[in-house]
């Protein structure tokens, strides 16, 4: 019996996924220009969220475990307090501090899922001439760029912003009537842009190391030597000044100089977001400690430590460190490369 | 500028300068429909050309257009309706090939299931089928070579340009290549431009060809008219060599020439009889038999040479 449908049953239109297998022109619909860049942002996520690419699974498993691990922590405070216990060092909004802690916690895993999804995402193409795929077709560099950050993006605010969203709901859910209904919308807003914070540096960063390295390894070494170096001088260099500041002159200085990093910059942000404090989240992260090892508390001062920076200066040097590696991967990606004589 | 009509692309008076460097300088040519070759040394201007014909260039005087498009103000329009086949390996990694063809059309704008239909038929056509769903990555160079003819081909192009197309291909990859080309520009009615430094593919898939040599064209024009000689020069195949035919020939007047074999040309500009009576009257009274005589023709390698030499 053939296996070949009898000429009278196939589509006339030819929408079947295999219409014959004769080239003929194609006269059909075409999508409009303006969304091009969804196809290349589609197939960066599509790429990065198979099943056998556990870079990104991986991070994402220690992101909800770390999110589950603040919310029992912060369960079991909760319900101490409802028994009247008083917890030493007890300060700040507990909701919000929760929140910020988580986020400050899965830094390390949102940069190792950035370094697996997007190091290569332009040096790859570079290395294997994809750039005369996209750019000898009707897509500007712009259409590009903004498709594989985009790609990106989405998936690192996927990865940001579910727990943050489960945990908040949590919260709406389980504690509407001790004191969250009179701060849910407010935290819904500063929970969404603090989520954002932390994809918008990464994916940022990540793109403008991919795109002026000729390898995802490179451009992955890159990112990382960034992240880390930069992490480390500024908290040396923040425990320095704070250190010679005998007097307390420049704790804004310091503040800042302490936070200068990827991670730092998420961080102080997200503390002005939260309305929370250094010392408050040292402090609420020790207690959660004691609370669970179930140790005699007695209270502390506070550590000293570098304070919160002011949201202007950090907010204005976030927005740097997100555009201008994007401007850095644009100026990288050229046209007139991609035909060689 | 050789008038040839209807033409997919026009340069006029096109100079482009990388730098202080002029690349293409008042460049003036047209690409006819139909299967062109692009030929010239290294540095011609040939990856130039190709460059600023789909806009990536911008020309510092002169204009060109493809398509009836203005390179400069409707380049992206331009590149929806033409394909490049590069020279070099391209493919976007880790993708198998039917997605990475689909994915190509996507980005020309087809919808997906469109672009699906259209990557399986494409990939067959260009006898990838059985490969389909193979990692482009563990493809062989003959295999890389045609998904990227599949890759530029699935938007469904009117003007196709393939650089190089028979790079690093075994004799018998070669033939598949130009035959697919010769298909593609024949029977499917694209329009092809052939950058090749490789004469004999050039001669076996195209109808015209444009020389270049530092920035401008120097020949262009249909094959045959260009591989006339333009003297009265005939070639004359003989069963076997006769020195009585030659000698025969030459009393009436014709100059003999290039001899391979039994192959002979001869100026017959100074012969007072038609071409074909001469033959005839020397071949009897020499008793040669001839097999067969036309308008002698150079080969394309003489027209290149002699182009490019000036």
């Amino acid at each position: 019996m053939s296996l070949e449908a009898p000429i009278a049953d196939r589509d006339p239109s030819g929408n079947a996924t295999i219409a014959d297998t004769s080239y003929r022109h194609y006269e059909g619909p075409r999508n409009l220009h303006s969304v091009r860049f969804r196809v290349v942002a589609l197939s960066t996520i599509r790429q990065n969220v198979n099943r056998t690419r556990l870079g990104f699974w991986i991070p994402a498993g220690f992101i909800l475990l770390t999110y589950f691990i603040f919310g029992a922590i912060f369960y079991v405070t909760q319900s101490v307090r409802q028994f009247g216990v008083t917890i030493p060092g007890d300060t700040g909004n507990p909701y919000a501090l929760t929140l910020y802690q988580g986020l400050v916690s899965i830094d390390l895993f949102l940069f190792a899922a950035a370094l697996t999804v997007g190091a290569g995402s332009i040096a790859a193409d570079n290395r294997a001439n994809a750039l005369l795929v996209y750019l000898s077709r009707p897509l500007t560099r712009r259409d590009y760029l903004l498709g594989k950050w985009l790609g990106i993006f989405l998936l690192l605010a996927g990865l940001s912003l579910v727990p943050n969203l489960v945990m908040y709901l949590f919260f709406l859910t389980a504690y509407w009537k001790d004191g969250f209904s009179d701060q849910a919308v407010g935290m819904f807003g500063r929970m969404l842009a603090a989520s954002l914070i932390g994809p918008l540096l990464h994916t940022s960063l990540i793109l403008g190391f991919s795109a002026w390295s000729r390898s995802p390894r490179l451009a992955g070494a890159a990112y990382a030597g960034f992240y880390f170096i930069l992490s480390l001088a500024s908290g040396i260099l923040g425990e320095v000044l704070l250190e010679r500041d005998t007097a307390g002159r420049m704790p804004q200085t310091i503040a800042i100089v302490s936070n200068l990093s990827v991670s730092g910059l998420n961080r102080g942000v997200a503390q002005s977001l939260y309305d929370v404090t250094p010392q408050q989240a040292v402090q609420n992260f020790r207690q959660g400690r004691r609370r669970i090892r179930r140790r005699r508390v007695i209270q502390e001062a506070p550590p000293n430590m570098p304070g919160r920076p002011p949201l202007a200066p950090m907010a204005g040097l976030t927005l740097a460190i997100i555009v201008l590696p994007v401007g850095a991967a644009a100026a990288r990606i050229r046209a007139v490369e991609v035909v060689r004589g | 500028m050789t008038a040839l009509s209807p033409a997919v692309a026009n340069a006029e008076n096109l100079t482009v300068r990388y730098g202080p460097k002029t690349v293409l300088s008042d460049l003036s040519l047209a690409i006819p429909e139909g299967c062109v070759g692009l030929l010239g040394p290294n540095g011609a201007g040939k990856s130039t050309l190709i460059k600023t014909l789909m806009g990536f260039l911008r020309p510092a005087s002169g204009r060109a257009t493809v398509l009836e498009k203005d390179t400069v103000s409707e380049a992206l329009a331009i590149r929806q309706e033409i394909g490049l086949m590069p020279e070099q390996d391209c493919h976007i990694p880790g993708m198998n090939a039917v997605t990475f063809v689909a994915y190509a059309g996507e980005l020309s704008g087809l919808p997906s299931a469109q672009a699906l239909r259209r990557a399986h038929e494409v990939l067959e056509y260009c006898s990838l089928g059985e490969a389909r769903y193979r990692n482009v990555e563990t493809y062989s160079t003959g295999m890389k070579q045609r998904i990227k003819l599949a890759q530029a081909l699935v938007h469904g192009p009117k003007l196709l340009f393939l650089d190089e197309p028979t790079n690093g291909l075994d004799p018998q990859g070669r033939d598949g290549m130009l035959a697919l080309i010769k298909d593609v520009s024949r029977a499917k009615g694209l329009s092809v431009v052939v950058s090749s430094h490789l004469l004999p593919d050039i001669e076996r898939t195209c109808d015209h060809v444009i020389v270049m040599r530092g920035g401008r064209a120097v020949r262009q024009g249909p094959i045959a008219s260009l591989r006339d000689t333009g003297a009265d020069t005939w070639e004359v195949e003989l069963r076997t060599f006769s020195a009585a035919f030659v000698e025969s020939v030459t009393r009436r007047g014709g100059v003999p020439g290039f001899r391979q074999g039994a192959l002979l040309h001869f100026d017959l500009s100074k012969a007072e009889l038609p071409p074909g009576l001469l033959l005839f009257q020397a071949a009897r009274e020499s008793g040669a038999q001839i097999r067969g005589f036309r308008p002698a023709q150079r080969s394309l390698q003489e027209v290149f040479m002699e182009a490019v030499e000036g």
